[in-house]
């Protein structure tokens, strides 16, 4: 029995062909609708590392930038009257120097080379002590950078639990050096002593670039205040607001900024107004996108239930001679169903091993693996549920008439 | 018209009870809004080992009566007995049995599947018999080789010629050595010689296994060889 099955199963290579390649295609488009939507939920799901309200993003544009340094020194002059007068006001709980406000759209990025040849890059963050509470941040092992780090003989360096792992793996970050490599792989030496970084802490993962992207490496070092060797003047501040400040503070903070430095010129921006202005940049496409995965499935789901339509209900005639030779009504359903389990689970199976493929090749790095065995899984519980109905609603319908009928059928 | 039962020539034991009877029946097809009467008032009854031709205008309701009595239609009114056993309100479960042992049928337009060599098409009433599988092929091979086709049992059912396609019909039809064998035109789209090697198989068949036989023909040249002709027309028994 299960050999006749089988061999009517292969002599329609075919049909079944056809059946396999179309439950194959909608199962991957499927996986692939589904890994972007895992994707994005799971990004908006996870804690962004620090809060937007009340946070307030201050540019500075400073006039006579020069490699100069004596203009510079002054310039970090200025600055250091700066973040004392954002600190002064009575409105700012905290502020620090930060290159890049949170949604911004803007990042500065380093990059280094690890041992197995590849580059990692992460924010890399100037900040000041006090930045841990102008984000604030949360810190999950070691120190927060302290005031005097920005002299040391080496730069401490406070990183992200994601890069930790990244360079470290499982080991203790702490006290490590970070060790950069050329391109082929040989240890790079650094220039200064100051300038070898050494992890002193790590916070948890920071994801400034907003809540549909994914999780950056981040590191923060010491900005110096007092050393323009060391540092160059900030050109971006953020500050923490006391909760329920209004708007018109703005108007005041700018006036205390121009007497502070009366040729720079300052724009002061709302971080949650950025976000929101982010957000709308951003769904909309995402809106699109989603629009046309809807119409994508759609399409592959009329697809797939044609074919099976088509195929199960082109055999009406062959269930209507089976049960004229003697098959009971149960009998025909269960060949087809068997039939139809057979190539589905053989589509799907193919369909698993290929998507399966893209992270285990790493072919979509910056997605995490467990998403796309999320994916493939929503997938398989969508699609056969769907091809076991359009199955067997024909072939219940071939069966459910009398053998004469059912042969009668064109 | 050859109405008397011929009895003289069978080597089978000699029956004499009722293959089929059928009372009153009448079959009405209900599409939509028309109603066609395809059959009204047939009463008829098939001794065992009996040789009966069925003729009448196309559309008389040949293949209906012939469905009717193969299990494959329910009549709109009247009782069907098969060996003395009504058939009315039986479940699909308990026809399925009688389809598959007691009757062979022959379709007029041979529904073999195209997918399966000769071979497999005519295993398939064994399939659902739980015979092992080497006894189904053995009994298949014997049947093809009976109407004559054992050089073509790996053949597609495209590749045979319309006399060998009906010839692997009615293999299918014998495989199970049914006690009736119900053949629809089975001789339809054959020249004279043709149908005349056919026909010797259905006379062979009904003298040697005493299979009771019941076949349509527009051949009166055939007809008159059988024990016995039933018309139609219009849906009635005109004789
Ligand atoms: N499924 C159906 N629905 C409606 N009418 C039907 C159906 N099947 C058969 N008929 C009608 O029943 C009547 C008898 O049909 P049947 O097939 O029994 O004729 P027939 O004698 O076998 O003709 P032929 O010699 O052409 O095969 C015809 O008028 C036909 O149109
Ligand atoms: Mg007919």
């Amino acid at each position: 029995m299960i050999g006749h099955y089988c061999r009517v199963v292969w002599n329609r290579k075919r049909a079944n062909a056809l059946i396999l390649i179309e439950v194959l295609v909608s199962f991957l488009v499927l996986c692939v609708v589904f890994s972007i939507a895992v994707h994005y939920a799971e990004n908006w799901r996870r804690p962004l590392g620090f809060q937007y309200r009340d946070l307030w993003s201050v540019t500075v544009r400073i006039p006579d930038r020069g490699s100069d340094p004596l203009v510079e020194a002054r310039n970090l002059e200025t600055s250091r009257a700066l973040l004392a007068a954002l600190r002064g006001s009575p409105e700012v709980e905290s502020a620090t120097p930060a290159p890049n406000a949170p949604y911004s759209g803007n990042v500065s990025r380093s990059g280094i080379y690890l041992a197995d040849r590849k580059l990692v890059q992460f924010l890399y963050t100037p900040v000041v002590p006090g930045a841990i509470e102008v984000y604030p941040l949360e810190l999950v092992a070691g120190r927060w950078l302290q005031p005097g780090d920005d002299v040391l003989d080496y730069t401490p360096i406070v990183i992200s639990q994601n890069l930790a792992r990244r360079i470290f793996g499982r080991e203790d970050p702490l006290g490590r050096p970070i060790e950069e490599f050329d391109e082929q792989g040989q240890p790079r030496p650094r220039p200064e002593a100051w300038q070898q970084r050494k992890v002193v802490g790590v916070v948890k993962d920071f994801r400034k670039t907003g809540e549909l992207s994914d999780t950056p490496y981040a590191a923060f070092v010491p900005q110096s205040m007092a050393d323009a060797t060391r540092s160059a003047a900030p050109w971006s501040y953020l500050v923490r607001l006391r909760p329920g400040t209004s708007g018109a503070f703005e108007e005041s903070l700018l006036r205390s900024l121009r007497s502070v430095g009366p040729t720079w010129q300052f724009e002061i921006k709302s971080v949650a107004r950025m976000r929101a202005s982010y957000l709308k940049a951003r769904l909309l496409p995402l809106l699109i996108g989603a629009t046309i995965a809807g119409f994508l499935v759609l399409m592959v789901g009329m697809g797939l239930l044609g074919v099976l339509w088509q195929n199960v209900s082109g055999r009406t005639q062959e269930i209507g001679l089976r049960r004229a030779l003697g098959a009971t009504r149960e009998q025909v359903r269960a060949q087809i169903l068997g039939e139809l389990v057979t190539l589905t689970l053989l589509a799907l199976g193919l369909g698993v091993v290929l998507f399966l493929q893209v992270p285990l090749l790493g072919l979509v790095p910056f997605v995490e693996p467990q998403v796309f065995g999320l994916a493939a899984l929503a997938a398989v519980v969508a699609i056969l549920p769907f091809v076991l109905l359009c199955g067997l609603y024909p072939g219940w319908l071939a069966t459910a008439v009398d053998p004469a009928r059912a042969l009668q059928y064109e | 018209m050859n109405e008397t039962l011929v009895l003289e020539n069978r080597s089978a034991p000699v029956r004499t009870g009722t293959a089929v009877r059928l009372t009153g029946v009448a079959k009405v097809h209900r599409t939509d809004r028309i109603e066609t009467v395809a059959l009204s008032e047939v009463h008829l009854e098939v001794g065992e080992g009996e040789f009966l031709s069925v003729m009448g205008p196309s559309g008389s309701g040949k293949s209906t009566l012939l469905n009717i009595v193969g299990l494959l239609d329910r009549p709109t009114e009247g009782t069907v007995e098969i060996a003395g056993q009504a058939m009315n309100g039986l479940s699909d479960r308990e026809l399925a049995p009688l389809r598959n042992r007691e009757i062979g049928f022959v379709f007029q337009t041979f529904h073999l599947i195209q997918d399966l060599r000769v071979r497999d098409n005519v295993e398939i009433p064994l399939l659902y018999r739980r015979l092992p599988r080497g006894e189904r092929r053995a009994l298949a091979e014997a049947a093809l080789e009976r109407v004559g086709l054992s050089a073509r049992m790996g053949h597609f059912p495209a590749q045979l010629s319309g006399g060998q396609r009906q010839r692997v019909a009615i293999a299918r039809a014998i495989v199970g050595r049914p006690r009736i064998l119900l053949a629809d035109e089975p001789t339809g789209n054959l020249d004279s010689r043709m149908g005349d090697e056919i026909i010797a198989i259905l006379e062979e068949l009904n003298r040697e296994a005493g299979t009771t036989i019941v076949m349509v023909t527009h051949d009166a040249r055939l007809a008159e060889r059988t024990n016995r002709i039933v018309r139609l027309f219009d849906g009635r028994q005109v004789q």
